[in-house]
């Protein structure tokens, strides 16, 4: 008896979940490490900045003070309506990543659920959605996303709404090829073999099986929401002012281009590092949870 | 309960895949019944159809596949016309099944014990405590050492006799009154296959319940066994008890099964090992008649013509041919 508990002792070994893994791995990724990071200070900037620099983004200044340069009162300059460029930037940053977010959450949300649905029942279902997916695929789509945007109104939550409409069809394809491999394996058979229903195995069973490229593909989605965003306000059908948005500002500033171009810069430089940090951070989350690493 | 009593009768069960190209019949017309408590050996070839009729059973049967026709009566009444609700009940609880490939037929994302709770909660109705004590029991009566700390692993923390081991805690977990264990134990090793066959006989006897034993390996079910069906191209060729089947086989199949057992003495007298000439018909391709006429040994005109019926030549003694083996000589 003696000797069994020893031999217990030798053979016990250290052992991990799935994530505290892969939050280790992706500890060790550097360029995700770097996302990470810039994201934190980028994130920190638009929610926290606003309580630091209290100055309001609306407030216009008196007459003369527009497009001013940078200085000790307005770090980053005015704009053309005398505001405080920095303040803008912060509550623009807020509105951009809000959008960036739901929009790209809400999008993943909708994406599984159609994956699920069509690889789990296959058929007519199937064809259906996934020829669905296909034309929304072919739709040249800004033409239709500024035709939509006429139609559902300007505003923040119709924006979401378009970008969601438009950015679900990766995920339905992501969700559904995973769903028709897992199908193939053991022990789906051996859920309904112990009396699982459809449903049950499509959220308790699969779901938890496709977390981890959902995740990624979230984290990657955020990054284009957030472009999408940009490109609909800058054409002048999201984000309205007074509100800013990162992309409503660059709109904005593109009438000043020639004769103030640090207009562009900020929220131009903004939105490149907030994308390109989404997708370090997918890149490194995707090595991270890659299956073939796993154990 | 009564020893005796007919737990499952399987009449004339028929299951088709309608493929591009062409129809397959899996299951051609299969029937046999099992008692409670009693081990059924299903043997064959791959792909004679006996995984199918496991699933038929279940009412498993994906497209292209379908259940043409028969009766599956289980406890009196027939499987095959209940609906998708009520046989979802039966599964899991009164009839489990235990798969091929212990590596797979758990859901990695899991831990063990979650799954065996999940098999209990889906069909009693205990608390999440209650289940946990008693998946930690069935972890215990399997033979996992250490079930508190196998209880919260997953998978593939897990060695493939363990997964087993833990397929069959779920599968019991209910104490159901069939079981059917498919190919249970062909992916494993031969010291681990011997243990969860032990581990088989052991629970079957304590809790009673009937076995659906499917396998190719004929070693295996003359330990399990207390009746045999050998099945070809989706056939029962011989039916019987083991006793009768091992020593006085009838059937030209199960006699050339029966010799193409390596045994030590071939090894010291030099001899080659005698195997069936031939391959199994392709399922496209069926041959005319007797379904085995092209490997058969005692082949003659009519076997090519007609396929012969389901006999009882002795009593309880199924064959299906018309030139059963004559020599009741011992082969094994």
């Amino acid at each position: 008896m003696a000797e069994e508990i020893a031999l217990g002792e030798v053979t016990q070994t250290v052992e991990y979940s799935y994530w505290r893994l892969v939050f280790h791995r992706l500890l060790k990724h550097k360029l995700a490490m770097v996302g990470l990071v810039s994201l934190l200070i980028i994130i920190l900037f638009a929610l926290v900045g606003p309580f630091i620099w209290r100055v309001n983004p609306f407030l216009q200044l008196a007459g003369g003070e527009e497009l001013l340069p940078p200085s000790v009162a307005h770090p980053l300059g005015t704009d053309d309506y005398a505001r405080d460029v920095l303040a803008r930037l912060m509550y623009g940053g807020r509105i951009s990543l809000l959008i960036g977010f739901s929009a790209a959450t809400s999008a993943t949300v909708v994406g599984a659920v159609v994956g699920l649905t069509a690889g789990h029942y296959g058929g007519i279902v199937d064809t259906i959605l996934m020829r669905i997916v296909d034309i929304l695929l072919s739709i040249p789509i800004f033409p239709l996303l500024i035709a939509l945007a006429s139609v559902v109104g300007k505003g923040i939550l119709p924006l979401i709404f378009v970008i969601v409409v438009f950015g679900w069809m990766g995920d339905a394809r992501l969700v559904r090829s995973v769903v028709l491999s897992l199908k193939e394996e053991e022990f789906s058979e051996a859920a309904r073999a112990i009396g699982c229903s459809g449903r049950r195995i499509m959220f308790v069973h699969y779901l938890p099986n496709v977390m981890a490229p959902i995740i990624v593909s979230t984290t990657l989605g955020i990054g284009s929401a957030i472009i999408y965003e940009a490109s609909i306000s800058f054409l002048g059908f999201g984000v309205q002012a007074p509100l800013a948005s990162w992309g409503n500002m660059l709109q904005n500033a593109q009438n000043y281009m020639f004769i103030t171009p640090r207009m562009v810069w900020y929220p131009g430089l903004a939105i490149l590092f907030t994308v390109l940090s989404f997708n370090f951070m997918g890149d490194g989350l995707r090595d991270a949870m890659d299956p073939k690493l796993y154990r | 309960m009564e020893k005796n009593q007919i737990l499952v009768d399987v009449k004339d069960l028929k299951t088709y895949f309608f493929t591009d190209d062409g129809v397959v019949e899996a299951v051609d017309g299969v029937s046999f019944t099992i008692k409670r408590g009693e081990v059924l050996g299903l043997v064959g070839e791959s792909g004679c159809g006996k995984s199918v009729a496991s699933l038929s059973i279940m009412r498993l049967i994906d497209k292209p596949g379908k259940i043409v026709g028969g009766e599956v009566i289980f406890k009196g009444e027939d499987l095959l016309k209940k609906t998708e609700e009520e046989i979802r009940k039966i599964r899991g609880s009164e009839i489990a099944m235990i798969f091929q490939e212990p590596m797979t037929s758990l859901n990695p994302v899991f831990t063990i014990g979650n799954q065996i709770i999940e098999a209990i909660l889906l069909h009693q109705d205990l608390s999440e405590e209650e289940a946990k004590k008693r998946t930690i029991e069935l972890l215990n009566l399997v033979g996992i050492p250490e079930p508190e700390r196998r209880f919260n692993q997953y998978p593939h923390e897990l060695s493939g006799g363990m997964r087993q081991r833990a397929m069959i805690a779920m599968a019991i977990s209910c104490n159901p009154d069939l079981l059917i264990s498919d190919e249970a134990t062909t992916a494993l090793d031969v010291t681990i296959q011997a243990q969860i066959l032990e581990l088989m006989k052991d629970l079957q006897k304590k809790i009673g319940m009937a076995v659906l034993f499917i396998t190719h390996d004929l070693a295996l079910v003359a330990e399990m066994a207390n009746n045999i069906a050998v099945t070809y191209t989706g056939k029962i060729v011989e039916y019987s008890d083991a006793r009768s089947v091992f020593k006085n086989p009838k059937h030209p199949y199960t006699y050339g099964l029966l010799r193409s057992v390596p045994s030590l003495l071939f090894e010291e007298t030099k001899v080659e090992l005698p195997a069936i000439e031939g391959m199994v018909p392709s399922p496209y391709h069926m041959p005319q008649g007797c379904h085995f006429n092209p490997r058969c040994p005692f082949v003659t005109e009519i076997c090519r013509k007609e396929m012969p019926e389901l006999n009882e030549l002795e009593p309880h003694h199924l064959v299906r041919c018309f030139h059963p083996v004559q020599a009741a000589k011992e082969v094994v």
